[in-house]
């Protein structure tokens, strides 16, 4: 795509011999910039991602690199464990500590009930509640208990456990590990 | 019309004003660079067990048909094929002793191990289940790994070309369940 004509006009500096004020108008030819720009735009535009997995991304959390799997992530539910916070749909649920036996990243002592993290599972229940009030509406759209997983590749199957099981015990049983991708 | 007035409409050409359009960009284009991200995620399947109900308890058959354990200690990979005794030596071990500080494996260890699961589904082609039983200590990234090779064959596994069923479907053990997982 090409602006035709698009141009600026700036005033000219002095011309010609013997101090003859001759001022003439330079045009500053914009197409080839604009012509860049739309190509810039349309590439953003059509790269531009707005699922779930990618929306969660953010600093605190590098992803695992995976060769071969190439299954897109859904709409889901996404559990954020980051070294220093546990998040459901963004929405902080508790901090991250360093548990000073086993050096593993761990969750206060407050959290806990039993083997759950009981935050965690209050908020699952809320979430599997509102879904099941989807499906009875609109039955296309079944609870099938997954739940995505947004995960910082240096955590601990330790650290994973607890989150895992509590998504479980609130009926999320199929957790979905996001990665990257190398295809 | 005379032939000076269409003249003079000519040289009075209206210009395209561009200015709108290049806030436009400029503001678009800083806003799309900072907020995409340049790697596509995928998203890697694990189920957790299901307690079966007592009433269904009768109808499981122990010991099960088909029983295909890969345990994660921190060395090592080891593949347990319907082994009657869970504390012996397993069928097939990939050493991962030279890499238990890393987070990932290395590519000849998983090279290994996804060819040894291609093996174990050539002996038993129907099955797609998978047990997964990972050390504490292991991190995310080596779990990832794990599920990736378990999961689907790849392009260049030569058993595609033998069983059109497996070129097909191109799936390995896609039903991996963990196994470290309780869930009451």
């Amino acid at each position: 795509m090409s602006a035709g004509g698009g141009g600026a006009q700036v005033k000219g500096g002095k011309f010609g011999r013997g101090g003859a004020n001759i001022q003439r108008p330079v045009v500053l030819n914009l197409t080839p910039m604009i012509d860049m720009m739309t190509i810039l735009v349309v590439y953003l535009v059509m790269s531009y991602s707005a699922d779930p997995a990618t929306l969660a991304n953010s600093k605190d959390i590098q992803l695992s690199r995976v060769q071969i799997t190439s299954e897109k992530p859904k709409e889901l539910s996404v559990i954020s464990l980051s070294k220093d916070m546990l998040l459901l749909d963004g929405k902080p649920i508790c901090p991250v500590i360093i548990n000073p036996k086993d050096g593993y990243p761990d969750f206060p002592d407050s959290v806990w009930s039993g083997f759950f993290i009981a935050p965690l599972k209050e908020a699952l229940d809320k979430v599997k509640e509102n879904a099941q009030a989807i499906e009875r509406i609109n039955p296309n759209k079944p609870f099938n208990g997954e739940i995505l997983l947004h995960a910082d590749h240096a955590i601990p199957f330790a650290t994973l456990k607890p989150v895992m099981r509590s998504a479980g015990n609130a009926g999320f049983r199929q957790i979905k590990i996001a990665a990257k991708g190398m295809n | 019309m005379s032939g000076i007035k269409r003249k003079k409409i000519a040289e009075e050409e209206e210009e395209l004003n561009l200015t709108p359009f290049l806030d436009v960009m400029i503001t678009l284009i800083p806003f799309l660079m900072l907020t995409a991200s340049f790697f596509s995620v995928v998203v890697l399947e694990a189920k957790l067990p299901t307690p079966i109900p007592p009433d269904k308890m009768q109808e499981v058959k122990m010991p099960p048909p088909f029983d295909l354990v890969v345990m994660v200690p921190k060395d090592s990979i080891k593949i347990y094929v319907n082994n009657k005794d869970p504390l012996g030596p397993p069928q097939y071990a990939v050493a991962a002793l030279d890499r238990k500080d890393s987070t990932t494996f290395s590519d000849e260890q998983l090279k290994s191990f996804h060819a040894i699961l291609v093996e174990i589904k050539k002996k038993f082609p129907t099955e797609e289940r998978m047990a997964l039983d990972p050390h504490p200590a292991l991190p995310l990234e080596k779990l990832s790994e794990i599920l990736d090779q378990s999961k689907t064959f790849t392009s260049t596994d030569a058993a595609i070309n033998e069983n059109p069923e497996f070129k097909a479907n191109m799936r390995l053990f896609p039903g991996i369940a963990m196994k470290g997982v309780y869930v009451p």
